[in-house]
């Protein structure tokens, strides 16, 4: 199975338009499957709701430092120790705990899971798997804020081999940024598509995430979204792309139609007539024709 | 005030709001707390920055010491480190720089030593004091580096923290930190879904915060419908418009445009009207009602 992942750096270029528009003009051509890796804030399940149940909503827990009240002694230990500013006051934040242990190391009182301080399971997210018309879906939703977000898209991924083995092309959203869950994210990918924004913040953070992808080793191509709103952007986007050997494979018109597509639950390519769903549409082709030289 | 700035969806126009509500203050400090992609330093390039570079400690093995015990592999949550058969291994990009293993270790064979992950760039753009974190392409955390960047201004009154997109520990450190929040959301039905998944998030911290609605549309504005169905203070409307657009892709600050500076001193009233008399009565009063 090929796998194609969409990333952008920058937030709210497209990357779900275009990964939703994918897995639309998949159906009937080749056998595939999809998954969104933004966990954070996964979207592809608005437009893909409807499938038989793989996989129901499954819990991901992570381990979070508890504090026994009745036996601290609010020595500080813990609070001195803790390298992330979860313990203030004898109280954990859940939230930047990351569950190291390292309080239950240091914490004097009692012994094991009896100690004061100690690290338990608690949910972080729940995750699914589903058949729809389009392939073998995999999701998931992090509770908001659990942290466990490579942990999270490793199970997303794990699942989307798993259940959607015969599939010939795995579509995969991703999410913004360069950090933890992109690294997780393009792990064992084929080809990685940015989709960039011309604008000066587009440009640098097309050279943070062009740098993160190189360094991971995967080949990448690019589209220009919404290329026509600041051509000069484009124009830079486009030198900097050449000077750095990245493809540009293809540029989208600003559209008001895809706002309408997205307000409707439904991929730009089923408005047939709009004119970024027929760029959207050449787009597909040329990164098929990638990915398969891959 | 401490304002953090937020939207779970990203490009909503965070960055665009938070450089934009620093400069009409006439003593705000910019945070840029987004550092896997900082842009805030674009609109408000410092002159003369100071860089300061950020280390995280990681564990070094000193071989000669080491009893092959694997204490400190068993200790580790993150598998960060592994054992060979002959000696212990370190991948260091899974390292969580929680110090576990050096404490752990009978044999004080793990020694910390600094991996630099990264840089905070500080100084003035004309009036604003300007903060701007920057991990590494190809590091995995810059928690540390927000923590560190929070430190240093935690004593300042008037701070605009510009968060990332998400829900992750990245946004719960500006949020622990702020008076109040400020959620940029955009009107379609992802904005509204993320909006609801960090609005979930900022209850369970009981504290006040104000939607912006960007981008705003004259049709049908789901953002607008929440609101008001659930009872959430809208503090300014912004409308979709080429030029706005235009301004804020190359870069400029909407705010130098008098017109244009109204929409983000209407924000800032609106939301000091959020915190109230509440503020000024009891200083300590949002430090109080935090909930862990």
């Amino acid at each position: 199975m090929k796998q194609l992942l969409i990333l952008s750096g920058k937030g709210g270029t497209g990357k779900t338009t275009i990964a939703s528009s994918f897995i639309s003009l998949l159906k009937g051509q080749q056998k595939a499957c999809f998954a969104d890796c933004d966990v954070d804030v996964p979207n592809l399940h608005l437009i893909f709701s409807e499938g038989q149940t793989m996989l129901s909503q499954k819990t991901c827990f992570g381990k979070r430092a508890v504090i026994n009240q009745s036996l601290c002694t609010h020595c500080g230990l813990c609070e001195q120790h803790c390298r992330f500013g979860a313990m203030k006051n004898g109280v954990v934040n859940p939230y930047l705990c990351e569950g190291c242990g390292v309080c239950e190391l240091v914490c004097p009182i009692g012994s094991g899971s009896e100690k004061a301080v100690h690290l338990a399971e608690t949910s972080t997210g729940s995750y699914s798997v589903s058949a729809t018309e389009y392939g073998i879906f995999s999701t998931a939703s992090l509770k908001p804020g659990a942290g466990a977000t490579g942990k999270t898209i490793n199970m997303v991924k794990q699942n989307l081999s798993t259940y959607g083995e015969n599939a010939e092309i795995a579509v995969i959203d991703g999410s913004p940024g360069i950090g933890c869950p992109i690294i997780s994210s393009v792990a064992g990918v084929d080809l990685v598509l940015l989709v960039l924004e011309p604008s000066l913040s587009g440009l640098s953070d097309l050279t943070r995430i062009l740098k993160t992808v190189r360094q991971l080793r995967v080949p990448a191509v690019a589209c220009i979204n919404r290329s026509d709103t600041a051509p000069q952007f484009t124009q830079d986007i486009y030198r900097y792309c050449a000077e750095h050997e990245l493809m540009v494979l293809e540029e989208i018109p600003f559209d008001p139609l895809v706002i309408r597509a997205v307000n409707h639950n439904r991929p730009i390519v089923d408005y047939p007539n709009s004119p970024a769903a027929q760029r959207v549409t050449s787009l597909f082709s040329k990164t098929l024709e990638v990915l398969n030289t891959l | 005030m401490k304002i953090a700035i937020l939207s779970g969806k990203g490009g909503t126009g965070k960055t665009f709001v938070s450089v934009n509500l620093s400069y009409i203050q006439q003593d705000a400090v910019y945070l840029d707390c987004d550092v896997e992609v900082p842009n805030g330093h674009l609109y408000l390039p410092i002159e003369n920055p100071v860089v300061e570079p950020v280390d995280m400690p990681i564990p070094s093995i000193l071989h000669e010491k080491c009893s092959r015990c694997r204490a400190c592999m068993n200790f580790c949550a993150f598998h960060a480190l592994s054992f060979t058969g002959k000696q212990v291994l370190l991948f260091d990009h899974l390292c969580h720089n929680c110090g576990g293993c050096a404490l752990v270790c009978p044999n004080k064979a793990i020694q910390e030593v600094p991996y630099n992950i990264g840089s905070i760039s500080s100084g003035n753009f004309e009036h604003v004091r300007v903060y701007s974190g920057s991990l590494n392409p190809g590091q995995m955390q810059g928690s540390a580096i927000i923590r560190r960047m929070i430190d240093q201004t935690r004593h300042l009154p008037n701070l605009v923290m510009d968060c990332s997109p998400g829900n992750s520990c990245h946004v719960v450190q500006g949020i622990v930190e702020a008076d109040l929040c400020i959620l940029v959301a955009e009107p379609t039905v992802f904005g509204v879904n993320d909006m609801r998944i960090c609005i979930d998030l900022l209850n369970t911290y009981n504290k006040p915060f104000g939607i912006v609605i960007n981008k705003s549309l004259d049709t049908r504005n789901y953002i607008k419908t929440f609101c008001r169905e659930h009872n959430i203070k809208v503090l300014a409307e912004i409308p979709l418009s080429p030029e706005l657009a235009r301004i804020n892709a190359s870069g400029q600050l909407a705010a130098k445009d008098a017109e244009y500076s109204r929409i983000f001193k209407k924000i800032l009233k609106n939301a000091q009207a959020l915190l109230g008399p509440r503020l000024e009565s009891h200083p300590d009063s949002v430090q109080d009602r935090e909930v862990f």
